[in-house]
């Protein structure tokens, strides 16, 4: 315990070094500090409420994990983009640009600060005071503006894949599971391999091309009079992958338990085997594929941007590739900050549903 | 029947070892193999069908697409290789020290890297690709590196931990030697079979993961990538399909080869894994 009191301690002594030491950057210091004070109590109060028994310690031990992850993962974000080589500035305006317009430049993009200053006034505020700081168009606005208006799309196709992929996955596993060895198992296991292994920017040209180009049995995915058919190869493409993994996670989970003892029991006391398989085998095979559907969410989100480009879907990953074209760095930063964001989350959420099916994780938490 | 079914068994390991072997013989010898040069174009045959002089047919610009696969490998090969190589090295050197130091290192490690590994590493790498101007193949193994390695490094970690307390590590320690020389003596080779099948694993996802990256135009610059390849490919999809099939089987059936190597090398070297 001392050592992570210690641990906490080692920021703010460095911060305060830093502010004593330079002095334009002693207000930056300060307030980041405040800030960082913040986010320590609300840690230590999520643990006091944790230690007290007003919050599931697990929970508690979650939140404050959530909190370290979060700031981690926005501080990776803001160094990804200014420690990497090659100046923002010439990247956008080139290099012939008059000194004037690259100092204005520099100052709407706060580069023209010291790096702490950056990451407190700039980074943190904007965050902070939720606007994600504002494009770089010719009419600024907040970022959080365009990521809103992105965001539905993204996930309806992120979770139209993950339909897809337990469409496919639950009853493909278990029934291989359930008829290991018989060619419906060999079929499933040879599925699983070409889904993982499948490109989604090659699986969704081939899709469009056989089943809207040559028999035209679905309508394009640009249109958009029809949305939820329109949905339907996008949804298939982003999902396949998923589906590959899935497929061999729940036969390999089903199979696992179809052997522990307590199933072998449940059979010997004479139940029926549709009861064994639903409340014995399933409920328990289900619990790491839980876990998997919950990190792959992430992947199915970052994996929306290649499947948004195949199809010209609008959405969180075309205003990406867009902003990146554009060289709008808070657009840029804002994007990631968001799908990253979502990614943690969801991760979180999959932990406590994790708890909801188990009973058993919850005593070593 | 056994002896076929035996044979039959072993199959997807054959098939597996064979398309590396292949990536590996190609992106080696791609100059000698490629029918014509990368660059030459013919603007008169353009989008031709495969068939003929250009097996595989040739693209808009009438340059072979064979030919583009080959150096195509090359990008593929290094990509993978190289990624999970520095992966494995910072991995396994800040997993084995982390582990058997344990203490305030061991914490401060873990913390970045529940961080890295809480983050969509592709997003990162995008992120960082998208801000280099005139991305090398070198960019790419960085950027795709800098959270591949966090999984490398708990996976040994987790092992380290339990080796620390052996007998043959504590009578090293207690006779004396040098934290260095057991780490590197008898941690690290007691942990490489789980590593070298995370690798295996850690060089199909890279290759898709760079194929990935030149699709959305985020590749290596002036090298023929088999994404950047699919993506050209893609624009004229319908009037000539072979200029976006045959890159995407070439990743396909690389990843698929790889990832069935790694299966087996699991089942190998692996014990503790549910063979299912």
């Amino acid at each position: 315990m001392r050592r992570r009191l210690l641990l906490l301690a080692l920021p703010f002594v460095a911060l305060a070094a830093w502010g004593l030491l330079v002095p334009e950057v002693a207000a930056s210091a300060w307030g980041l500090c405040r800030k960082g004070a913040v986010a320590v109590a609300l840690g230590l109060g999520l643990y006091a409420l944790g230690a007290r028994g007003l919050l599931p310690r697990f929970l508690a031990r979650r939140l404050v994990s959530l909190l370290i992850v979060l700031i981690g993962a926005s501080t990776l974000v803001f160094g990804a983009l200014r420690l990497a080589p090659g100046d923002p500035v010439d990247a956008i305006l080139g290099e012939q640009a008059s000194a004037e317009a690259r100092a204005e430049l520099a100052q709407a993009l706060c580069l023209d600060r010291p790096l702490l200053a950056q990451y407190n006034d700039c980074f943190w505020d904007s965050v902070l005071d939720g606007s994600l700081g504002q494009t770089f168009d010719v009419t600024p606005r907040p970022v959080i503006e365009l990521l809103a208006e992105n965001f539905p799309s993204t996930a309806e196709l992120a979770l139209a894949g993950m339909v897809v992929a337990l469409c496919i996955a639950f009853p493909l596993g278990l029934i291989s599971a359930l008829r290991r060895g018989t060619w419906v198992d060999h079929g499933a296991s040879v599925f699983a391999l070409l889904g993982v292994a499948v490109p989604a920017f090659w699986l969704g040209p081939m899709l469009l091309l056989a089943l809207t180009v040559a028999v035209d049995w679905l309508p394009s995915p640009a249109r958009t009079d029809r949305p939820v058919l329109a949905l339907i190869l996008p949804a298939i493409t982003l999902g396949t992958a998923l589906a590959g993994k899935l497929t061999r996670m729940i036969r390999s989970s089903v199979l696992e338990v179809a052997q522990d003892e307590y199933v072998v029991a449940a059979r010997a006391k004479g139940l029926s085997e549709k009861t064994i398989l639903i409340k014995h085998v399933l409920r328990n095979a289900l619990i790491p594929v839980v876990t998997v559907m919950g990190i792959q969410f992430g992947a199915l989100l970052t994996g929306a941007i290649i499947t948004e480009k195949v199809f010209a879907r609008p959405g969180v990953g075309t205003l990406l590739l867009e902003a990146i074209q554009q060289r709008d760095y808070p657009v840029v930063q804002g994007t990631v900050l968001l799908i990253a964001t979502t990614y943690v989350v969801v991760n979180l959420a999959t932990d406590l549903v994790y708890v909801l099916i188990d009973p058993r994780v919850r005593l070593d938490a | 029947m056994s002896r076929l079914r035996h044979a039959l068994g072993h199959l997807p390991v054959y098939a597996g070892a064979f398309a590396v072997f292949a990536l590996v013989f190609v992106a080696l010898f791609a100059p000698w193999i490629a029918p014509y040069p990368p660059d030459q174009l013919n603007l008169v045959n353009d989008l031709a069908p495969p068939g003929g002089a250009h097996w595989l047919g040739t693209d808009e610009n009438g340059a072979d697409v064979l030919s583009a696969l080959c150096y195509g490998a090359r990008v593929a090969a290094l990509v993978g290789l190289g990624t999970v190589g520095l992966c494995m090295v910072i991995g396994v050197t800040l997993g084995a020290v982390s582990g058997y130091l344990g203490g305030l290192v061991d914490e401060v490690l873990m913390r970045i890297i529940d961080v890295l590994m809480a983050f969509p590493g592709i997003l990162l790498a995008i992120l960082l690709i998208a801000i280099t101007r005139e991305p090398s193949i070198g960019s790419v193994i960085l950027a795709l590196s800098l959270t591949g390695w966090a999984g490398y490094a708990r996976l040994v970690r987790g092992q380290v931990l339990s080796l620390r307390e052996r007998p043959f590590v504590v009578a090293a320690r207690s006779m004396g030697a040098p934290t260095g020389w057991i780490i590197r003596k008898h941690l690290v080779p007691n942990v490489l079979a789980p590593v070298i099948v995370q690798a295996t694993f850690g060089i199909a996802s890279a290759i898709l993961a760079e194929a990935g990256l030149s699709f959305l135009g985020l590749g290596p610059e002036g090298v023929s990538s088999w994404g950047a390849l699919l993506d050209q490919g893609a624009r004229y999809f319908l009037v000539s399909g072979h200029l976006a099939l045959f890159p995407g089987l070439a990743i396909l059936l690389t990843v698929l080869g790889i990832n069935l190597l790694g299966d087996a090398l699991r089942d190998r070297l692996d014990p503790h894994h549910d063979r299912g």
